[in-house]
């Protein structure tokens, strides 16, 4: 008997080999659709908790060193180095500092001497890169992106290392003439290897730069100068040196390393007032700027990225509902056409001794047959793209929904049909 | 007595705009008997057939088979019940196109869960008594009107069921294939078989052994 359903099944498809195969590609293709775009919208979801989760309970200031001409004069003039060990103090008390997280961010551009490809120059994204390169004594340099940054940076903004490794104590240690550990943002992959050097200037100091490792894709940093998120992938980062000896670059390196944030939970004005004790503690009457960006935009940065994040989910839920809804109707559509047809068939199985049941099961069977197999292919397909677990478990239970909400049609679909009156004409 | 309706009643549509088929039918149906059915297209006639082959449930009435309650067997058991004791002729023959002749013909014989051994000689003797043997991995569109009509008689004898009920099994036949056809039916119920045919031919009605005209979903 079950042969013979098959065989049944079989003919039908037989008989409508074009509607079949097309709602077969239908249902493959919305079923790779819907879990790519599940995997997705569980990527954003999962980073709207991240950043709920890492920046929920904090507030976020942006810093930058607001010394006067007469006092950045004095600064950079003073030989006996009194200055720059008060600096180098505030700073180092500012990185240490356990009532806040202060890190050093500070986007720098650096100047490479090897070719460098234009999507990592300053100016791209305006479609500007001219001024990013030129010749300097014979030597092309490129005005390139690069952040320095200190320990916390790396926590406060939850910028994850990909492959090779993140900074080591050491590593923020600067020896003239020794290679300068770097990281790299995802975009570089294609371009350089862990342990490729790269020849570079950096506030006027050459350097040679070595890859040490790379940063994770879709990373982002709270980026004062843009006052907004920004993706940390053609970014080169440098870690934030502490340099004993007393140079006009390591005089101007501490200044640099005072702009970056401070993830606090105590507030602006006790914030900034800790910061103040610790520069005046150094018998200083210099000032740090610290901004509270909610005064600044009409919505705070991380509230507006979280939400941002959150509506992208949810647009995400809404195009899985809308192919499902498409699928399931085309599917049910097709399905009531391809029933249509076998009418005759079916009234013929009824003479024969089937009962409506079995006629049922057969329907049935064939929209089994159809979703097994679009989503066989559909899995396959995934899996090939790298999609996760949850995508192939999710798209497996919306094949089940559908595969109920189908036959329940079909159902009402062939009672309405009357398939059993093959006998005489409409009386 | 083979079958009994009593005042059976079948009625389509909603009630504010009831069509009525069959109104109070009663009917007693002896083993081996030839009954005939006629009356005006719409009068009835092929709902009424649809019901004793219980592809259709009355609106009201009795259906007893053999002494056995029919109308109250669940829809397993009317499949069953069919499989067994009913073999459908309609006027269309209707034939599976895409199956052979011996495909079509063991169709009820697979849902009677037959061995593949006993299909096949029973499916031979039928197709030898049909004068069909030649023709049995043959098609129906490859087949004479006659040739199909005669593949759905051996296709309703092949589960030797106790009734045979044809709705105008000569209407889409020339005179000559009907007449043949006709000859076939009378010998299939001199060997024992009940037939209970509609037609419209009064010749035809004249080969029964008794004639029931109906008329507005009443016998008259």
């Amino acid at each position: 008997m079950i042969l013979i359903r098959c065989k049944n099944i079989w003919k039908m498809m037989c008989n409508d080999t074009v509607v079949v195969t097309l709602l077969l590609l239908l249902i493959t293709s919305c079923l790779v659709l819907t879990g790519n775009i599940v995997q997705k919208q569980e990527k954003s979801q999962k980073k709207a908790e991240e950043f709920q989760e890492q920046y929920g309970d904090m507030e976020h200031y942006w810093t930058a060193e607001a010394l006067d001409d007469l006092d950045y004069n004095t600064y950079t003039h003073d030989d006996t180095g009194k200055l720059y060990d008060k600096l180098s103090n505030i700073r180092q008390l500012l990185w240490s500092e356990e009532q806040f997280q202060f890190y050093t961010c500070s986007p720098q551009p650096i100047e490479i001497k090897n070719k460098m490809e234009n999507i990592f120059l300053y100016g791209y994204e305006q479609g500007n890169t001219e001024c990013s390169v030129q010749e300097i004594d014979g030597i092309m340099r490129y005005t390139t992106k690069c952040l320095l940054v200190s320990e916390k940076f790396f926590d406060c903004n939850n910028i994850k290392i990909k492959t090779g490794r993140g900074f080591e104590e050491e590593d923020y240690q600067y020896n003239k003439g020794e290679n300068v550990p770097v990281l790299l943002g995802s975009a570089y992959e294609e371009y350089y290897n862990i342990g490729d050097c790269i020849q570079a200037e950096y506030l006027y100091e050459d350097m040679t730069l070595q890859v040490v490792g790379f940063l994770d894709s879709d990373m982002f940093f709270i980026s004062g100068l843009d006052q907004d998120f920004t993706s940390t992938e053609r970014y080169i980062i440098l870690p934030a040196f502490r340099i004993d000896e007393l140079s006009f670059f390591s005089q101007i390196l501490s200044l640099s390393e005072l702009n970056g944030g401070i993830a606090s939970q105590i507030g602006i004005s006790k914030t900034k007032q800790i910061c103040y004790d610790i520069i005046r503690g150094q018998g200083v009457t210099w000032n740090i700027n610290i901004v509270n960006p909610e005064t600044v935009g009409s919505m705070p940065v991380i509230e507006r990225y979280s939400k941002m994040t959150k509506q992208i989910a949810g647009q995400f839920k809404i195009l899985v509902v809308l192919v499902t809804v498409f699928a399931t109707v085309a599917l049910i559509l097709n399905m009531f056409s391809i029933l249509r047809k076998n009418k005759y068939q079916f009234g013929i199985e009824m003479l024969c001794g089937s009962s409506y049941k079995g006629i049922f099961v057969e329907s049935f069977g064939l929209v089994f047959v159809i979703l097994l197999v679009g989503d066989m292919w559909a899995s396959l397909i995934l899996k090939a793209i790298g999609m996760g677990l949850y995508s192939l478990i999710f798209i497996q239970s919306l094949v089940g929904a559908v595969l109920i909400i189908t036959c329940i049609s079909c159902y009402f679909y062939m009672k309405k049909m009357e398939i059993g009156k093959i006998i005489g004409g409409t009386e | 007595m083979l079958l009994k309706i009593d005042n059976i009643n079948v009625s389509y549509g909603k009630k504010d705009n009831q069509i009525v088929a069959l109104k109070d039918v009663s009917l007693q149906v002896e083993k081996g008997e030839f009954l005939v059915l006629m009356g005006k297209s719409g009068c009835g006639k092929s709902t009424l057939l649809n019901v004793l082959g219980t592809l259709k449930n009355p609106t009201a009435g009795e259906y007893y088979f053999n002494g056995n309650d029919v109308i109250n067997m669940s829809d397993r058991e009317k499949a069953k019940f069919r499989n067994k004791n009913i073999g459908f002729i309609v006027q269309h023959f209707a034939l599976m196109n895409e199956r052979t002749v011996y495909e079509n013909i063991a169709l009820p014989l697979h849902y009677m869960r037959m061995g593949k051994r006993e299909i096949k000689e029973r499916i031979d003797e039928l197709l030898e008594n049909m004068e069909m043997a030649d023709r049995k991995n043959a098609y129906p569109n490859e087949l004479s009107g006659g040739q199909c009509q005669r593949v759905a008689i051996a296709r309703a004898l092949a589960t030797r069921p106790e009734v045979i009920l044809a709705d105008e099994p000569t209407g889409a036949l020339d005179e000559e294939t009907g007449n043949k056809i006709m000859q076939l039916l009378q010998r299939i119920n001199q060997s024992g078989t009940t037939v209970i045919m509609v037609t419209h031919d009064s010749d035809f009605a004249k080969l029964g052994d008794r004639c029931i005209t109906m008329k507005d979903g009443r016998i008259v």
